[in-house]
């Protein structure tokens, strides 16, 4: 008996010392992955900036750039219209963006340098490059030095800083991934259709680099940091994209629809969003068709605007008015065509003495038309036309002819960029009306509910709460959201 | 009760006997004394004693620590046998966490017993039910009135912000698994029970509850909210050569009506604004004048009449009877060398929603049994439980059939609505197209079922190993499979409800858990010497808890009623996750007694747990406790002092991290959006994963919680008087918690130890006999106290406060400083000289800053139960009073909405300015608005903003205070001339009733306090979202034995 139980004892303690470690070896998640290569990261991280780009946000810029306002029957997003955003604004959005694409792109960006995958790198670099961008256009300053390093070095609380410091270090970057790219004599993994934009064609990606650095010399036009000889070296190099650079992988499936229709549509009823008669003046004004493709009729029949912020007229119903056009698989545009022409144009303005400006202008005239579907530009562009280039010779004012018409090419499209072009450039211009009363065709109107300060619009957001709660490096919240961004100098 | 076999002999002066206990074995060390005389002697090892008198009529006082007295008559026999029931009062048996037998002088921390008839008297079918009201320092709320659903359980406060707070529940010294099944959705909630639910109350013997930790050593971290040590039914064995088998049968059938509902008002009847508008879900409309009025839709060129007058009970006319059968069969028996016990029980409940769509049935069969070999014994159990239920889910929308029921105007008939296929109570033509539609309908056409199969038990080998040491083999196994099926109706109604859409839904779910516990221990038990004895284990233990779900649902269906996942255009969403943990521990516990009046208990635990980080993941917590029996040593005490007992134990306890916390991984991709999510894979079947947004965390440590208690047992007037009093101050350090942090740096949260959590309280129980008469009436009073104060002494610098759930309008957190459980939401906007702002209609105005309205801890808890005796008859009241508390109410606040609350006739809804109420009135030089006296009244038009206002929030968290008639039994026992002409042994039969007043704050019109609908967790204590309505029961119960 004394055996036994020195047996049991003696198995207990082997088990304890020798035997432990293994049975209890079993916390290793068996739900989720706790590694994946690049390629199974890349769509995710593609959508993820698709969800930021393609709906909130899209949805602040249709109001802000004035192609939407609210129903005066709904009520969902009046403090987008009266400019009187709450400092939690964007919370979701904000995380997404860095604890998802941001991220995930930077994962990317280190595995594929280990692994020598430089189209993934490639890819990788020039999306965080376009979302950080984006981020910096609409918040002035972000965390971007120290920022997703949480888990590679455990900074919890990156520090802030400003567009001005992050833009060069973009271009830098996007130089970077393409030289790689181009002077590898393997480029590793093929991305093929695990590229979700250009179906893994890297030369696009290649044309999509240089077109975001076309992109961000026009957003620092204004300011200090203006790099005519750059832009002249890009324009001579022509390299730049040759179709439009959009996420288009969704279905008529709720959770896998376009991210604005999913919820603002299918889930919201689409009872908030109807047509701004800023926009909508302007194209009825001027006969385009694409109104009838940017808007849907009203569910009562026929087309009809309203004035920007007049929703607490209840006179109007929001079932006469008409309704931004998208669809449940509508794509996300990140760049398109008509934005490269758009960017061409004003570039060959500024610093090429308006070489091949009109061309590029209508360029962008045609392809904004048959992004819509509709053909026959020409006859809106051509001599007699209602948007005929004339070239004055003045900067500013030739300037203001592309900005009218890339205001109008971003509309449903990439309305944030709209909103950006009109902050930078001032066109279209903002109406001397008082509140209350709408500008002429053309012009900007102040929202009738407008909160800001007469003559004031927004400029940029407030820190979402989410980061400024939680970061402890010293950021401060911006008194308020008029106040211009870095590059906003006009 | 007690019993005694006279024995046919000779008469003698010199009577022997034998004292056995309730399982027949004998009982060492009874005090049998001649009756008004001091002639008396003690048992020995076997129970036998021998007693000479010189008294022809002996009557003789048996005695025993933990046992009820008795006083026999001995007539003539000479031999007897004398069965000790245990006593109700505090000087009882008790088994210890070790599954040790011990008086409970012995024991030095808290610990009450519960025993079966207590459970089983009020008829309910749930154990923990059974116990609401009579333990101090346990709270028991059961979730819902709808049948099958859980009850949840908390032994001294709520300490854990983020994991389990419910005690380890422990079947004859194996761990049950208590997870509950359920969904808190707004959109539809549902609550099919917890793993308690799956024991037959009437296979109980006793429940002892451990409130501190002082078990953990044996049962490892998870006792450390306490124990629920339930101890079944055996078989007896008997006497040499003889056979006896025992049958019990009970059954009970009661019957369940509506305890509350809220209060309507009955002047105001159906529109909005004042206007008698025919499509509102509402009676803000002109007072009921009575007079004949069209209503509903205008369908086929008519439209229904009736008088415009209120119907006062149409809710209430919408409820049935609910009926609640239980049937119970146990037959025990044994032989010299081994017993078994057998039982199958069934319950049968349809609630009080029409229909079988909230009914529960659950079979369970019992088999255990024991055998003895010599020097081992063994012995093993099987149970087996089968449920079937449906709940009728809560919440908002047109699921809930409640919710749909409460935008019913006052002037409406509910019950005319049952043929939901009628022109004018179709869900095309229903009356209303806001959100809601016909009851029924939903009740009729909406189905969730569930069904599972619990299959627990152990086995159990106790070996004679030599001298005084045995060995022990226990182990324990526990598993569970459910499947949840739920079904929602396509609903597209055409015209103007066209709103009120359902795609339709099917959701299949299976669940499986599994539980295995293995334990090795080695007992040695000595006497050193005539006054110490020493009580030594050691044993080893392994615990393994494992998880599967399965589940798919397709959120679009084609045929109509045709409920399968392949009726639907679209992919059916699946997901899978299995887990697994495991514990291995190593502990000892010594126990040493010097004369029997001081007891010293010292033990210790090293956990292995596989949830913590390799390195940190041991553990080492000790305890100790100390009983001293002050009666026995202090002389000269005055003569109505009964016994005394003075006790202190201090220990520790840690605990493991939730599973699979501590890594880094990847997870499939799922965006966020508003009210959506972007998930993979997408509609061109590309899958793809993303960061999950976690950083791991290697330094990650257990929790430890550190207790001290501090108490006395008390019995006074010859055992009348028993008192127990506990202090006890319970601090739990390092509660792992998901700690945020900026997604600026890529991620967002972490795991870490991050609170301190404090409960300190008292407990009291009282025990008072206040009659003894002789003609045979007795008068008991017991009675429970509990105060606990809950406090979070610390609280990570990045966590400002965690939440618990709640709202966004109204939320419900843990904060540094305060009690677990703090709401906060809404209030009015003031102005600089602190007036209430109000808008253009003069309805108050929300200011942007939140208030902290208060929490949800109790101020005490106190059970009073009353019991009185007269021969045959017996009748219990048990009193249940919760003081304090805050709980949320979306009851009150849909119907305060709709204009059907009480609280909407507020000044006969005329109008009235708020007083004290400012209107903003421009901006001064330096741009800040400027206050002006408000002198617009709240119109009729903008009553219902007014009785709904954000700024008004506060209005929606109530009181939770309430008083409850828990229980009520009248039962007549069959006298033993009646019983000997029939085949029974003893039969009974009882009036009961269950939960049949409520009382609660003038504030709480709306809702019995007791309800949630946010499920098991700490959540539960929020509120509710609409919940049905609780039932109060009453019936009959028919006890026999054989």
């Amino acid at each position: 008996m004394k055996k036994i139980s020195n047996y049991i004892l003696a198995g207990i303690f082997t088990f304890t010392f020798f035997g432990c470690e293994k049975y209890l070896d079993v916390n290793t998640d068996p739900n989720n992955p706790q590694d994946v290569t690049v390629d199974f990261i890349l769509p995710a991280a593609q959508t993820s900036v698709a969800v930021t780009m393609g709906n909130s946000y899209f949805n602040l810029g249709g109001f802000w750039s004035q192609y939407y306002t609210q129903s005066p029957t709904a009520s969902q997003y009046k403090k987008m219209e009266a400019y009187n955003l709450t400092t939690d604004f964007f919370d979701r959005e904000w995380s997404e963006a860095y604890a998802g694409g941001l991220n995930d792109l930077e994962i990317i960006r280190s595995k594929s340098t280990v692994t020598g995958d430089h189209g993934y790198y490639l890819i990788a670099t020039l999306m965080q490059a376009y979302t950080f961008q984006m981020l910096a256009d609409l918040y002035d300053d972000i965390p971007f030095f120290e920022a997703l390093k949480g888990v590679s070095d455990g900074t919890l609380n990156p520090k802030f800083d400003n567009g001005s410091d992050i833009y060069p270090v973009l271009l830098e970057r996007i130089d970077e991934a393409i030289t790689r790219y181009q002077d590898a004599d393997d480029s590793g993994m093929e991305p093929g259709d695990r590229d979700l934009i250009f179906g893994g064609d890297l030369d696009q990606w290649v044309a999509f680099g240089n077109t975001l650095k076309l992109k961000m010399y026009m957003r620092m036009s204004y300011t200090s940091m203006a790099n005519p000889t750059a832009v002249q070296a890009l324009l001579s190099e022509g390299q730049f994209i040759t179709q439009d650079a959009a996420v288009t992988q969704f279905g008529d499936e709720s959770g896998k629809r376009n991210p604005f229709y999913d919820v603002q549509y299918d889930f919201l009823s689409g009872v908030n969003q109807r047509a701004s008669n800023t926009l909508f003046g302007y194209l009825e004004a001027n006969e385009d068709p694409r109104l009838d493709a940017i808007y849907n009729e009203s569910s009562a029949g026929g087309q009809k605007g309203h004035a920007q912020g007049d929703y607490d007229n209840l006179d109007v119903k929001g079932t006469d008015l008409s309704v931004p056009n998208i669809g449940p698989t509508s794509p996300v545009f990140l760049m398109t065509l008509a934005e490269r022409d758009f960017l061409i144009a004003e570039a060959e303005v500024r610093y090429n003495a308006g070489a091949n400006a009109q061309a590029a202008y209508e360029s962008g005239i045609t392809n904004s038309m048959l992004l819509h579907g509709i053909s026959g530009a020409e006859s809106m562009y051509q001599p007699g036309g209602v948007y005929e280039y004339t070239a004055t010779g003045d900067v500013e004012t030739d300037i203001g002819q592309i900005m009218m018409q890339k205001w109008v090419a971003m509309a449903n499209v990439n309305n944030l960029e709209g909103f950006f072009e009109m902050n930078r450039t001032h066109y279209p211009p903002l109406s001397s009306a008082p509140k209350g009363t709408e500008g002429g065709v053309g012009e900007l109107t102040t929202s009738f509910a407008s909160t800001l300060p007469e003559g004031k619009l927004p400029k940029r957001l407030f820190i979402p709460d989410v980061e400024i709660s939680r970061n402890s490096s010293g950021v401060t919240q911006v008194s308020n959201i008029y106040t211009k961004v870095w590059w906003d100098k006009k | 009760m007690s019993l005694f076999t006279p024995s046919l002999h000779a008469q003698s002066r010199s009577v022997t006997g034998k004292v056995i206990d309730e399982k027949s074995q004998p009982v060492m060390g009874a005090v049998v004394k001649e009756k008004g005389t001091k002639n008396g002697t003690v048992t020995g090892e076997d129970g036998s004693f021998s007693i000479t008198s010189s008294s022809s009529d002996i009557q003789l006082e048996v005695s025993y620590v933990g046992f009820a007295s008795q006083t026999i008559k001995v007539g003539n026999q000479t031999t007897l046998t004398v069965k000790l029931s245990s006593d109700e009062s505090l000087s009882e048996v008790v088994v210890t966490a070790a599954g040790v037998k011990r008086a409970s002088r012995s024991v030095g921390y808290a610990l009450s017993s519960v025993d079966a008839k207590e459970i089983t008297e009020g008829g309910d079918r749930s154990v923990l039910n059974g116990m609401q009201g009579k333990v101090a320092g346990v709270t028991i709320n059961s979730a819902s009135s709808n049948p099958g659903a859980s009850s949840r359980i908390v032994i001294r406060g709520v300490q854990s912000i983020s994991q389990g707070n419910q005690p380890l529940i422990v079947i004859d010294g194996v761990p049950m698994t208590n997870s509950s099944v359920g969904s808190t959705s707004l959109n539809g909630g549902f609550d099919f029970g917890n793993g308690l639910n799956a024991v037959n109350p009437d296979d109980i013997e006793n429940i002892q509850i451990l409130k501190g930790s002082s078990a953990s050593a044996l049962y490892g971290s998870r006792a450390a909210n306490g124990v629920v040590m339930i101890t079944t039914k055996k078989g007896s064995k008997s006497s040499k050569g003889k056979k006896a088998i025992g049958i019990d049968v009970g059954f009970d059938a009661t019957y369940s009506t509506p305890l509350r509902l809220p209060n309507l008002q009955n002047t105001y009847g159906q529109g909005w604004s004042g206007n008698h508008w025919l499509d509102e879900n509402g009676s803000w409309g002109p007072i009921m004048d009575g007079k004949k009025r069209v209503f509903g839709r205008e369908v086929d060129n008519s439209q229904l009449l009736a008088p415009y007058a209120p119907l006062e009970d149409n809710v209430r006319d919408f409820f049935e009877l609910g009926t609640n059968y239980r049937t119970h069969i146990g037959v025990n028996g044994g032989s010299e060398n081994n017993s078994f016990y057998a039982s199958y029980s069934n319950v049968s409940q349809d609630g009080i929603m029409p229909t079988d769509a909230d009914q529960y049935t659950r079979n369970t069969v019992a088999f255990r049994g024991s055998q003895n070999f010599g020097k081992l014994t063994v012995d093993g159990s099987i149970n087996l439980a089968m449920t079937n239920s449906q709940f009728v889910p809560s919440g908002q929308q047109e699921n809930s059939v409640y919710r749909n029921i409460l935008d019913i105007p006052r002037n409406m008939s509910i019950v005319d609505m049952e043929n939901y296929n009628d022109r004018f109570y179709n869900i095309d033509d229903y009356f209303t197209p806001y959100g809601v539609t016909n009851p029924y309908w939903a009740l009729y056409e909406n189905k969730n079922d569930f069904s599972s199969n619990k299959f627990f038990g152990g086995l159990n080998a106790k070996m004679d190993i030599i001298g005084d040491l045995k060995g022990v083999y226990s182990f324990g196994y526990d598993i569970e499979n459910h499947d949840i099926s739920r079904y929602e109706a396509i609903a597209k109604p055409v015209g103007p409800n066209e709103s009120v859409k359902n795609d339709g839904f099917v959701s299949e779910q299976t669940i499986g858990n599994q539980q295995f516990n293995h334990d090795f221990k080695l007992l040695w038990n000595k006497d050193i010497n005539k006054l110490i004895n020493l009580d030594v284990i050691g044993g080893f233990n392994l615990n393994e808890r494992s998880s599967t779900s399965l589940s798919s649902s397709v959120s679009a269906l084609d045929i109509a009623g045709f409920y399968n996942l392949s009726n639907s255009p679209s992919t059916p969403a699946v997901d899978r996750s299995d887990n697994i943990r495991r514990l291995a521990g190593l502990y000892g516990v010594a126990s040493a007694s010097y004369k029997d009046f001081l007891y010293l208990n010292v033990s210790a635990r090293n956990d292995w747990s596989s949830t913590l980080p390799k390195e940190n993941n041991s553990f080492f917590y000790p305890a100790a406790n100390l009983s001293f029996v002050f009666t026995d040593v202090v002389t000269g005490l005055p003569s109505w002092m009964g016994m005394g007992k003075f006790r202190i134990g201090y220990g520790a306890s840690g605990n493991d991290a939730p599973i699979y916390v501590i890594n880094s991984i990847y997870t499939q991709a799922s965006h966020s959006m508003p009210f959506r999510n972007l998930s993979y894979p997408l509609a061109t079947g590309t899958n793809a994963f993303t960061a999950g947004n976690r950083i791991k965390n290697p330094d990650l440590q257990p929790e430890i919680t550190k207790e001290l208690e501090i108490g006395t047992d008390l019995l006074f007037l010859d055992n009348r008087l028993g008192l127990e009093f506990t202090y006890y101050n319970r601090v739990t350090e390092g509660q792992i918690l998901q700690v945020p942090v900026s997604p600026g740096s890529g991620s967002s949260n972490f795991f870490a130890n991050a609170a301190t959590v404090e409960n300190k309280g008292v407990e009291l129980a009282l025990s008072y006999k206040v009659l003894r008469k002789e003609n045979g009436f007795n008068w008991t009073i017991s009675g429970n106290y509990t105060k606990n104060k809950n406090e979070v002494l610390d609280l990570d610098d990045a966590l400002d406060q965690v939440s618990l759930g709640g709202l966004s309008t109204t939320g419900y957190y843990a904060m540094q400083g305060m009690p677990i459980g703090v709401f906060e939401g809404n209030t009015y906007k003031y102005s600089p000289d602190g007036k209430i702002i109000v808008d253009e209609s003069g309805v108050p105005v929300a200011g942007d800053e939140k208030e902290i309205y208060g929490n949800s801890q109790r101020d005490f808890i106190m059970g009073i139960k009353n019991t009185f005796s007269y021969k045959q008859f017996s009748l219990g009241i048990l009193l249940d009073i919760r003081q304090g508390g805050l709980m949320y109410s979306n009851t009150k606040s849909m119907l305060s909405w709709t204009g059907h609350a009480i609280t909407t006739t507020y000044n006969d809804r005329k109008p009235f300015v708020v007083p004290n109420s400012v209107i903003e009135d421009g901006v001064d030089e330096n741009g800040d608005p400027v206050y002006v006296e408000n002198s617009t009244p709240v119109a009729p038009g903008v009553m219902h903003e007014y009785h709904t206002a954000d700024a008004r929030d506060r209005q929606f968290v109530l009181d939770k205070s309430y008083t409850k008639l828990r229980e009520v039994n009248i039962t007549y026992r069959l006298p033993n001339s009646m019983v000997e002409k029939t085949p029974f042994a003893g039969a009974s039969v009882s009036l009961i009733g269950r939960n049949l007043l409520l009382w609660t704050p003038v504030e709480n019109q709306f809702i019995d306090p007791e309800v949630t609908t946010f499920g098991n967790g700490n959540q539960a204590e929020f509120g509710e979202f609409v919940a049905n309505p609780t039932a109060r029961t009453f019936g009959f119960s028919l006890k026999f034995n054989f």
